[in-house]
């Protein structure tokens, strides 16, 4: 056990001295968040060098694992997510201070990127947030801004909420609302309620609407045990969207209405179709016909 | 008797094409009067002559040669009336127009059998004309968005410097119709190896191939040629690299002539796909290929896979009727398949356009991942097989409110899931969970209602065009779970992704809970399609195939009869 033991040390201290860039870039944390977070890795890795090295070795990133998968492409969402608790810190580590610890292509460093923002995530846990942060405000690409988003709705805490909140004006207010569409706290709620409401493109209909059905279905909530209380009020604004709005956006919303089942949605449908145009009421027609089933 | 003096002749100029469609050229009626126009009626037609009947290893067409006797037959014949009378000197000019075919040949058969004819140069002799001339013609290719398969003929006749007036005639190439998976079965594949898992796999296929008298070809996965790397294991997907389908025309008798043809998947890159060329191509089985030089932005790879390209069977609704099915295939405006692919489907006079499926909130992203079809004693002849989460969540439910013990038992029990042959941390994912743990795992409820709301709207879509009924579609239970980035694949082995021959289909193991020794999941699917006389057969996939994101279908494929009924000539838009 010893000799293991050394063995991985060794194994451990040679990758972290192995050349690789973070996730997110260096200057993106302030020095006392990532001088913090590195003597925690520091201390981490020497006490768990199995954990790291579990990381370091992620089988999504193995060309004969993801081309042996149907779908050809790397991924290690699951493969992360799978680990827990015990990889939150190599995860930071591969984040926000050392890197990953081999050469990757441009689809296994997005896979990659994906994955640890939504690994992160799911543990919300606070020593996340400056890394979590970082990552969104500079991400490279949609796909990782919003998995960063939805990590920092999942923190759910009062500077989270603010910073979403506050960049529904900003430079990345789809993002902002995917990340809101994960924190579970009324507050985000209410802004998705606004978001949708006032929105003036068919993008942030979408977003909004896709964003709300998370904080309104039902099943979730049964899952947990809870009580509804918030799928007829999403199912309320969602239909009123559905309503003013056409095509890929009308789309959009239909699949969050569905994806809401609130039990009064055939209702709240009947409830609009009363004041529609012609061609609403066909297509509200087709969407109680579907919500009728459920 | 041959003038050379005194008035001129009364020129025949008369070609014959087989435009009544009874796959003979008939001297009477329209093959020689009505043949100057193409109409679900009438009309003659001829073959992309894509096989190889002198095995050689290459597609016929790809040379200018008959290559013999057998590929003879490939050619759809034309002939001219003959005009015994014509007077020496008198030449005969066949022209052909065939608007942006990429390529069309004509062959003239001589004394000395066949031989290359090229109309801007090639004319037909006195002596030719005075017996009547037999040509054959074939086709490199099928329609396009370029090209309708249509060509048109110009037969003219130059005697003692009068040119009289010309014949036309126009003839249609026949279309790639892809097999519906209702017709008759003559062989099912899948792709071997001697991996543990994979032999799990196939062991149990070959078992019931035996069972239910079905004839199955193993491909050799560890083939070098179709392996990109010697480190990386087989490429199993069988229903991804290939379809198969057929071409045609009339034949004698009421019957048909031609040949079945694959469509080879668009990557070059899928060493696999060349199984089509090296092991398929042979004496009526051809092989089609359609790949763009370049891809535009938001190509995804995975959608040029052929499980994300079904046929819908036969149906009319209102005033349209596909006799032979509809395409269907998935994308999206932000997630596209190879545009040469999408051009080739929608340009396919018997099938096309495509129906267009969203699957673009799935992982992989392809149709068979949530909808199957299955033969019915309706009068349709067939049921939809849809996904269905709603139904997997209410039977667990179910199961537990019958006892609340049954929320502790266990699913997917000593399953892992994936990791490739010989990984030290093979095993190391347990993917057994209970029911209870199942049911009160929020994310994996919300990410099932998502993806029961995009398979409600694409049930409500084919409900529209089809004109089927809730009657005739059946929901076959298992839930889905979150890969990353909100895209989805199958949880519980996806058992709508079916092999179907016959009344037989072959199904994932479900690994469900198991009760008194019997899984309860494999009960309620045997029961749930016996009232349509189908017969369920489990085949173990969990590692090799579930594992990895497909399922039976995705890892098995069928080269089906063309059907009694194959008048794709016949369907009109």
């Amino acid at each position: 056990m010893k000799r293991a033991v050394l063995f991985f040390g060794l194994v451990a201290s040679m990758a972290a001295t192995v050349s690789a860039d973070p996730l997110v870039p260096a200057a993106a944390l302030s020095a006392t968040a990532r001088q913090s977070l590195a003597s925690q890795v520091r201390v981490d890795r020497a006490r768990r060098p199995a954990a790291y090295q579990r990381v370091a070795t992620l089988h999504g990133l193995d060309p004969r694992t993801y081309r042996a998968s149907r779908a050809g492409r790397p991924t290690v969402s699951r493969e992360l997510r799978a680990m827990g608790p015990d990889a939150l810190l190599p995860m930071l580590d591969v984040l926000a201070v050392s890197g990953f610890p081999r050469a990757l292509s441009d689809d296994e460093r997005a896979a990659l990127e994906l994955g640890v923002l939504e690994a992160v995530g799911e543990l919300r846990d606070r020593r996340a947030a400056p890394a979590l942060r970082a990552a969104f405000d500079h991400a490279r690409s949609d796909d990782t801004r919003n998995a960063a988003a939805r990590a920092l709705g999942r923190l759910g805490g009062d500077d989270e909420l603010a910073m979403l909140r506050r960049e529904l004006t900003g430079a990345h207010a789809h993002a902002a609302i995917v990340g809101l569409g994960a924190c579970e706290r009324p507050e985000a709620l209410q802004s998705l309620l606004d978001a949708l409401s006032t929105s003036r493109d068919d993008d942030t209909t979408a977003a909004a609407a896709t964003a709300l059905s998370s904080h309104g279905s039902t099943w979730a909530q049964a899952s947990r045990g809870a009580r509804d209380t918030t799928s007829s009020r999403v199912a309320d604004a969602l239909v009123r969207a559905f309503v003013r709005s056409r095509g890929d956006a009308r789309d959009a919303v239909q699949i969050a209405i569905l994806a809401t089942g609130a039990p009064d949605t055939v209702r709240i449908i009947d409830a609009a179709r009363a004041t529609a145009d012609a061609d609403t009421q066909r297509a509200l027609d087709r969407l109680r016909a579907i919500a009728a089933r459920q | 008797m041959v003038h050379d003096s005194g008035p001129a002749p009364t020129p025949v100029v008369k070609l014959v094409v087989d435009a009544d469609r009874n796959g003979d050229l008939d001297d009477t009626g329209p093959d020689v009067d009505q043949h100057n126009d193409w109409s679900a009626q009438r009309g003659a037609m001829f073959l992309a002559n894509l096989d190889d009947d002198d095995s050689d290893h290459h597609v016929d067409c790809e040379d200018d040669a008959v290559n013999g006797a057998d590929d003879a037959e490939d050619l759809a014949r034309i002939r001219t009336v003959a005009w015994p009378t014509a007077p020496n000197g008198a030449v005969g000019h066949l022209a052909l127009d065939a608007g942006m075919a990429p390529g069309v040949r004509l062959f003239k058969l001589g004394v000395d059998g066949w031989a290359g004819f090229n109309p801007a140069s090639d004319t037909v002799s006195a002596e030719e004309l005075r017996a009547g001339v037999e040509f054959g013609v074939e086709s490199t290719d099928f329609p396009s968005s370029t090209w309708n398969g249509q060509i048109a003929l110009t037969w003219s006749v130059t005697a003692q410097g009068v040119t009289a007036d010309a014949d036309h005639a126009v003839m249609r190439v026949a279309p790639w119709v892809m097999s519906s998976s209702l017709d008759h079965t003559q062989q099912i594949f899948a792709v071997d190896a001697s991996y543990p898992t994979v032999l799990a796999f196939t062991n149990n296929l070959v078992r019931i191939a035996e069972d239910t008298h079905q004839e199955l070809l193993l491909i050799d996965g560890l083939n070098r040629a179709y392996r990109e790397d010697v480190n990386r294991g087989p490429d199993v997907w069988a229903q991804d690299f290939m379809e198969f389908g057929w071409t045609a025309i009339p034949g004698p008798n009421s019957g048909r002539r031609g040949m079945f043809v694959v469509l080879r998947t668009p990557p070059a890159t899928r060493l696999i796909g060349d199984f089509t060329y090296n092991e398929f191509l042979a004496p009526g089985k051809g092989v089609v290929w359609k790949r763009s030089a370049t891809q535009p932005r938001g190509h995804d790879q995975s959608l040029d896979s052929f499980g994300n390209l079904e046929v819908i069977p036969p149906y009319t609704h209102g005033d349209t009727r596909w006799p032979l099915g509809r395409l269907m295939h998935g994308y999206t405006p932000a997630r596209v398949s190879d545009p040469k692919l999408r051009d080739f489907l929608d340009a396919n006079p018997a099938q096309g356009p495509f129906f267009r499926v969203d699957e673009s909130w799935l992982h992989v992203g392809h149709v068979d991942e949530f909808l199957s079809f299955i033969p019915a004693a309706t009068p349709r002849g067939w049921k939809l097989l849809v996904a269905s989460p709603r139904l997997a969540r209410q039977n667990l439910m179910a199961l537990v409110a019958r006892d609340p013990a049954n929320g502790e038992r266990l699913m997917f029990r000593n399953m892992h899931w994936f990791y490739p042959e010989g990984s030290p941390m093979a095993g190391e994912r347990p993917a057994q969970r209970t029911v209870n743990a199942i049911l009160a795992d929020p994310d994996l409820m919300r990410v099932n209602q998502v993806a029961q709301a995009h398979i409600d709207t694409t049930r409500q879509q084919l409900m529209e065009e089809t004109g089927i009924t809730d009657a005739e579609i059946i929901e076959i239970p298992f839930l889905l779970w979150e890969i990353e980035n909100n895209l989805l694949a199958a949880y519980m082995p996806g058992t709508v992704n079916l092999l179907l021959y016959g009344n037989d289909v072959v199904m994932a193991r479900p690994h469900g809970v198991v009760i008194d020794g019997v899984d309860v999941i494999e009960t309620d699917l045997i029961e749930r399609l016996r009232p349509d006389n189908i017969n369920v057969h489990f085949a173990e996939q969990w590692d090799v195939l579930h594992a990895a994101e497909g399922e039976v279908h995705c890892g098995t494929n069928a080269l089906r009869d063309i059907p009694t009924n194959a008048r794709w000539w016949e369907v009109t838009r």
